[in-house]
């Protein structure tokens, strides 16, 4: 077998073209098979370990040719040439929108569907904004022509839910949707989109409400710790009524202390008006209703500073702030 | 609503401290800070000398003013400037507020100002030509500020009480910050005496009316004090007279008119009367059916909402009628909608309080004959009003779980004026028309108690079991891995785009903001079109966009998906043909697919005056999705640069998992039939008939075009695959060529010719 081994190492260095290296060595004809050939006649109590050791200096030295000569051995094909590896852009609202989406329903709350275009019935009537009342000029209202008018809140669904009288308490439920309003600046859009959020049971409270809130900015902002203010205010079909605030600050250097964080409006919400819980027959139930604007948490996510960026949809704006491979 | 510090200090002794605390408790009232002006506001401005004055050398309007201990010169352009005047400079760095900006060092006609001098307007006050002169050794602030800190606050629309600084220091006083100090009128004693004799009233509307007739009055201009007292909050000064109304209104919250009483005679207050009249800025208002104040036979105001012209008061007014009253906020309402919002019709429609009346008229009375010296007239009520208190009881099990006992409660509410009637039944102030029920009671207390300090408690909502999945968060997804990127736009369409795609005059919108709000789409694409045209002007490298969003019909609305294609060339080197009617339409199709599986069938549909080469797609007979090319029309009326694909499909429920009833491991066998089409017809067509006419487990795949897609030329010929999958069994010779056999007859039967290979 030494013989074999001299005669390969002769071969691979000859200095032959590495086919010839290869077809006078491996081949069909070649040295490895000649000794394979030889074998055959051998004796049968060493044939086999002969075959054996041929078998295993055939490999080696395979390993020691590969090695040697794998230079010559590459494809034509240049598989570096990219291809077209152009991925889209999500736009910011609806992946806010899905991951609040996602929220309600990992706390239990059901999806529920709304109209756009609504009356003045469910849109004010129905939740204690009658004519003349001081509410309906906190918002202006976008008015058809048939008569009908566009939703200035989500609360709609609220009203719609609860009439259809298709929930019984316990049960929790969420609508994201547009709405819109007769307002157009750097933070007012006449089209955005809101969540509305209620929850009805039989002994909910005040406090609870709290929770419910912290809870949902903490998810959405993925932080425990964020500060989350609560104060009074007024909303003809909650009471008490409440907004939450949270810390905005503009620039790095404010997270270090040095000046006074500005608070942000981010949702208003309260305890269902008894009227309204009555006039659907709740009568024994209590509830909290919330509603969110997502433009605001967006902006707020995501550092953007005037509304009319995300409706304008400007290529490099949205290039700007959408991260394909981020967690959304 | 704006206070100053010093103001609101006249009805509250403020305990220690309650300057500092004020903006807290103010939220924790639920009064919104807008916005604060104390001296951290005027950092930066000084008071300076000017010790020389050199005209500027290369602008005639121009000075170089030198001030006394700085080097270098101020430009300024004031003409009042002499030598010796002190006044206020903005040093670099400061914001003006006046001019929004923050001073910087200016090049003014080659010559650098290092700041500026400061005219009133600049520093946020009363707009008025030259430089503000202040007196000597006197600080910024004092001068800026003299009734310390300005605050401007957000009051909500239930809390009309708050629209006054009496009512601000009222609920200041309840929440802790020092003690009430009731207006003081017990200077002047008038009796009114009930009488229509001056001002009859004649309409429901009126709740009460009172006034006051002061004679031989000075009207000059008014004290400084009370000018800079309006100037702070926002109030332009008039005469002294006007000035007293405004103030006693902003002050107290009771709106009060002053007519010149020797322009108006006796007044009734009527239904309606003439249909126009001129107010005191004079502006004209149509006022049929509306409730209006008449003297001689003409109208002279406007009750609750504004003064005429004939009757306001001017310098040479010398005997006033002074009155004040409360209306029906319905009324004041249908009265706002014609002669708009003001400062009185504002507080009557919120709801003023009417034991404040009397009070205020008196006030109003007392301070002009301090400062115009006159005599009193007659004093009447034509109408009075004393409304009884409702009275509701205070919601004792709501507050054991959030932790507050009864007695808090109870003080809590007598200290925001409730008075305790009968055990826990509660009456309400006057001044409170906003609580009308048990939980109303909760909320005021719930305040005082501070919505901070009610801790949270968990919630678990025990809703039905339930799993959703989001398809539209997929579809995005597949989208986006296709190179489309998503849009979001405003679901209004401009007149064009609804000639266009509009066709229902019920989506209309009464009362645009804008041009672009013409109406609600009908239509998903329509807002892409203009969107991606500048997208493709501006050579953004973005194949192309979708949106995903609701379009309305006078039904209903639907949600949609919605593309823009770019036509142009591709410069993908593995698409050398293009990207082309086929490859946009290929993703519209995919989208179909996902929704409707092969359910949804594609027609070729009649060009419209929006897109040509139209391709449909219908399920169970209702049109589901669109594609095509936006036609040289629509680009010419749209004026386009492009011409991009567009389509739109329409999202449905995407079925759930099928159960499969097997598992098919066999091979799965294929077979081609290659054909020559007649001129005319559809490959569509024949993939149809293949597939109705063959056994239905065998799949028809179109897999080759010859030589293009266009529907002319007798040389068409396509090339269908036969797929055989899921086979239950292995599939003999026989049944192979049996179902080909099948097809050939089914194609020829339709004038194909079968192309032998």
């Amino acid at each position: 077998m030494a013989a074999l081994e001299g005669q390969i190492r002769t071969i691979m260095d000859s200095g032959d073209d590495p086919s010839k290296i290869r077809s006078d060595i491996f081949g069909k004809s070649g040295l490895i098979q000649k000794y394979l050939d030889d074998a055959r006649s051998a004796p049968l109590e060493v044939k086999g370990s002969l075959f054996k050791e041929i078998n295993e200096i055939k490999l080696s030295f395979l390993r020691i040719y590969e090695s040697r000569f794998n230079q010559t051995n590459k494809s034509e094909l240049d598989v570096t040439l990219p291809t077209e590896a152009e991925i889209g852009l999500l736009h910011v609202i609806p992946k806010v929108i899905d991951r609040m989406r996602e929220l309600m329903t990992s706390i239990g709350l059901l999806e529920e569907s709304g109209p756009y275009i609504d009356d003045e019935e469910h849109n004010f009537d129905a939740l204690n904004v009658v004519k003349n009342h001081p509410a309906r000029g906190m918002h202006d209202t976008f008015y058809l022509r048939g008569g009908r008018l566009l939703r200035t809140h989500t609360s709609n669904v609220q009203i719609r839910a609860l009439k259809s009288g298709k929930y019984k308490p316990p049960f929790g439920i969420f609508h994201i949707g547009r709405v819109y309003r007769r307002d157009d600046d750097s933070s007012h859009s006449p089209v955005f989109h809101q969540m509305e959020a209620m929850v009805l049971d039989k002994d909910i409270t005040f406090a609870n409400l709290k929770f419910f809130i912290k809870k949902v900015i903490h998810l959405f902002f993925e932080d425990e710790n964020l500060e989350v203010r609560f104060r009074p205010s007024y909303f003809p079909f909650t009471e008490p009524s409440l907004e939450v605030d949270i810390p905005w600050h503009q620039n790095t250097e404010d997270i270090d202390g040095k000046s006074e964080p500005k608070w942000v409006e981010v949702l208003g919400a309260g305890m269902i008006r008894r009227n309204i819980l009555e006039r659907y027959g709740y009568q024994d139930a209590v509830g909290f209703a919330c509603g969110m604007g997502i433009e605001r948490l967006a902006m707020l996510k995501y550092g953007i500073d005037n509304i009319n960026h995300l409706y304008k949809n400007r290529f490099p704006f949205l290039r700007n702030y959408t991260h394909l491979r981020e967690a959304v | 609503m704006k206070f100053s510090w010093g103001w609101l200090c006249d009805y509250l002794e403020p305990r220690h401290n309650a300057l500092n605390d004020l903006p807290r408790v103010m939220l924790q009232a639920g009064i919104e800070v807008d916005n604060i002006v104390d001296k951290d506001s005027f950092n930066g401005f000084e008071v300076v000398e000017i010790v020389d004055i050199k005209p500027h050398p290369n602008a005639t309007n121009l000075n170089l003013c030198f001030l006394k201990g700085k080097g270098m010169p101020v430009v300024c352009g004031a003409k009042n400037v002499f030598v010796g005047m002190k006044c206020i400079m903005a040093n670099i760095g400061a914001f003006v507020p006046g001019l929004n900006q923050t001073m910087a060092a200016r090049m003014i006609r080659g010559i650098e100002s290092h700041g500026m001098l400061c005219s009133p307007g600049e520093l946020g006050l009363d707009p008025s030509d030259g430089l503000l002169e202040v007196p000597d050794r006197t600080k910024v602030e004092d001068i800026l500020l003299p009734n310390g800190p300005i605050f401007d606050v957000s009051i909500t629309p239930n809390r009309g009480d708050l629209l006054s600084i009496y009512g601000i220091a009222r609920e200041m006083a309840a929440f802790g910050l020092g003690s009430l100090k009731k207006p003081n009128i017990s200077s002047l004693t008038l009796n009114f005496e009930e009488s229509s004799d001056v001002i009859k009233v004649s309409n429901p509307t009126v709740l009460s009316m009172y006034s006051v007739r002061l004679n031989k009055i000075y009207n000059n201009t008014s004290p400084q004090w009370l000018q800079i007292r309006l100037r702070e909050v926002g109030i332009k000064s008039h005469s002294a007279i006007v000035d007293v109304v405004n103030y006693v209104t902003h002050s107290l919250g009771q709106p009060l008119h002053a007519f010149d009483a020797d322009n108006v005679g006796h007044i009734e207050i009527v239904g309606h009367s003439e249909s126009s009249f001129i107010d005191l800025n004079g502006k004209e208002h149509k006022i049929d059916d509306l409730c209006c104040m008449v003297s001689n036979g003409r109208c002279i105001a406007i009750p609750g909402v504004i003064g005429g012209d004939l009757s306001k008061c001017s310098s040479a007014t010398s005997n006033i009628l002074l009155e004040g009253g409360n209306y029906d906020p319905d009324y004041i309402h249908n009265a706002q909608q014609i002669a708009g919002i003001t400062n009185a019709s504002r507080r009557f429609f919120h709801g003023i309080d009417a034991n404040m009346t009397r009070i205020a008229i008196l006030e109003a009375a007392a301070m002009i004959e301090k400062i115009c010296q006159c005599s009193f007239g007659r004093a009447t009520v034509s109408k009075s009003s004393s409304p009884t208190a409702a009275t509701y009881r205070m919601p004792v099990n709501s507050l054991n779980p959030l932790g507050i006992k009864t007695e808090f409660a109870s003080n809590a509410l007598k200290m925001l004026g409730f008075s305790n009637v009968e055990g826990d039944d509660y009456a309400v102030p006057s001044w409170r028309h906003d609580i009308i029920a048990t939980e109303d009671l909760l909320e005021e207390i719930l305040r005082m108690f501070g919505y901070e300090n009610i801790e949270e408690k968990p919630i678990y909502i025990r809703g039905q079991e339930h799993c959703t999945s989001n398809p539209e968060a997929l579809l995005r997804q597949i989208m986006i891995y296709q190179g489309l990127t998503e849009v979001v736009n405003k679901d209004f369409l401009s007149k064009e785009l609804y000639t266009l795609f509009g066709q229902d005059d019920d989506l209309i919108l009464a009362n645009p903001m804008s041009q672009s709000q013409f109406c609600v789409r009908s239509n998903i694409f329509a807002n892409l079109i203009q969107l991606f045209d500048s997208y493709m002007r501006y050579n953004w490298q973005c194949r192309g966009i979708f949106e995903i969003g609701d379009v309305f019909s006078r039904h209903g609305q639907d949600r949609w998906i919605g593309f823009a294609f770019s036509s142009s060339e591709s410069d993908d080197w593995l698409r050398r043909k293009g990207f082309s009617y086929f490859h946009a339409k290929q993703i519209v199709e995919r989208c179909v697919r996902y929704i409707f599986g092969e359910d949804a069938k594609p027609h070729q549909a009649v060009g419209n005056n929006v897109l040509d080469d139209v391709c449909k797609w219908m399920h169970n007979g209702i049109e589901v999705a669109m594609f095509g090319r936006l036609s040289q029309s629509a680009v010419k009326s749209l004026k386009c640069k492009h011409m991009p694909f567009l389509g739109q499909v329409k999202l449905a429920k995407v079925p759930g998992v099928k159960k499969q009833s097997f598992i098919s491991e066999q091979e799965v066998v294929t077979r081609d039939i290659s054909m020559r089409l007649p001129a005319g017809l559809q490959a569509s067509n024949v993939i149809d008939k293949l597939k109705s006419g063959i056994p239905s487990h065998i799949k028809v795949k179109l897999f080759d075009v010859y030589p293009d897609a266009l529907l002319k030329g007798e040389s068409r010929s396509i090339a269908v695959k036969l797929v055989w999958d899921e086979l239950p069994a292995t599939l003999t010779t026989e049944q192979i060529n049996h179902a080909i056999q099948q097809a050939e007859e089914i194609v020829v039967s339709i004038g194909c010719r079968i192309r032998q290979s």
